[in-house]
């Protein structure tokens, strides 16, 4: 049970203090688990499975209230030397397999999948990489760590891992500050990485689509979002292998 | 369409490098409009005749001939879009 609800549980050093502590607990019962949060009975559960499917739920909705006040953007989050970065992009881009591929390939790695925006400043939501299977020969540095990774299956039967960088030997450590460069993974996955220029106003059409925020009205959104961009370099990036495209963009983050 | 068309009043403008973010809060849109459309949008003071601002656009690119039809089709989408009237 304990390795199975590893999976949302990220490893990473964070900025900033905890300002409240939820305290959940599964006991094993005659049949199925028992789950208390903060001493509270918040629901039984038959199986491991659904065990973490409640717990991934719950935790999720209070990381939500949490950040109601923020803009949450589709995002990988990282740093190349000194340099923050956002790489952005729609579901299935493949920003889990870049930002994994950059960390092996030098880049501090700091999150894969939402960047939370605050007075023009962006730190990653923290949650372990999101490996799914097929992505798994694009990091073969991963195979001697996957007895080691919890998983779960998804409707579709395909095994999707959390990988802790801390378990590759990284310090994973999630900080925050501006975006240096902005680049958007247009997907279309193959071929050569095509790396262009994007006109800022692109770059605000492109992100506008993948960001989101339940109490942050449309108008701030866009001001915050044009501010972000306005003081980044911004770049789309198209096709290429995950390897092709972490160069490229290792080597666009160093000029 | 007005012949001295004017800002409307009803959006706000988030300026980038290279143009405008405009969101229509009446209308709940956004637009994103190139440097030229920005340019444009703003000569639209209520005080600028639209068949000068051709005219004006030319001078501020240093282009060799006014761009009539581009302007024109500038502010009918403005107008159309309700960025002015």
């Amino acid at each position: 049970m304990a390795r199975r609800i590893d999976y949302i549980v990220p490893g990473a050093t964070q900025p900033g203090t905890a300002t409240t502590t939820h305290r959940f607990e599964v006991t094993p019962r005659d049949i199925g688990y028992r789950i208390a949060e903060n001493g509270g009975h918040l629901g039984d559960e038959p199986d491991a499975e659904r065990v973490l499917d409640r717990l991934y739920a719950r935790v999720h909705d209070l990381a939500s209230d949490q950040f109601a006040d923020r803009v949450l953007i589709h995002a990988g989050t990282g740093v190349i030397g000194s340099r923050r970065f956002l790489a952005v992009g729609p579901k299935f881009a493949g920003k889990s397999t870049l930002m994994t591929r950059l960390l092996f390939a030098g880049a501090a790695s700091e999150g894969d999948e939402m960047a939370i925006l605050s007075d023009g400043a962006v730190t990653a939501f923290p949650r372990r990489f999101r490996i799914r299977e097929r992505a798994l020969p694009h990091l073969p540095e991963l195979a001697p760590l996957l007895g080691d990774m919890p998983s779960v299956v998804d409707g579709e039967g395909r095994r999707i891992y959390g990988f802790d960088p801390g378990i590759a030997g990284f310090d994973w450590t999630i900080g925050i500050g501006t975006p240096d460069a902005i680049f958007f993974l247009e997907g279309n996955h193959g071929g050569d990485a095509d790396m262009a220029d994007c006109a800022k106003i692109d770059m605000c059409r492109l992100i506008m689509p993948q960001c989101l925020s339940h109490e942050v009205p449309g108008p701030q959104v866009l001001a915050q979002i044009a501010a972000m961009v306005g003081g980044a370099r911004t770049y789309t990036i198209r096709g290429g292998s995950p390897g092709e495209v972490a160069a490229a963009l290792i080597h666009r983050m160093d000029g | 369409m007005a012949r001295f068309p004017k800002k409307t009043d009803d959006i706000e403008i988030n300026e980038v490098d290279d143009g405008y973010v405009v969101y229509h809060r009446d209308r709940d849109r956004v637009h994103y409009l190139n440097h030229t459309a920005a340019l444009v949008l703003e000569f639209c003071t209520g005080e600028n005749d639209a068949e000068t601002m051709p005219e004006l656009l030319k001078q501020a690119y240093e282009m060799e001939s006014a761009p009539v039809d581009e302007v024109q089709e500038c502010l009918t989408k403005l107008y159309d879009e309700g960025l002015v009237s």
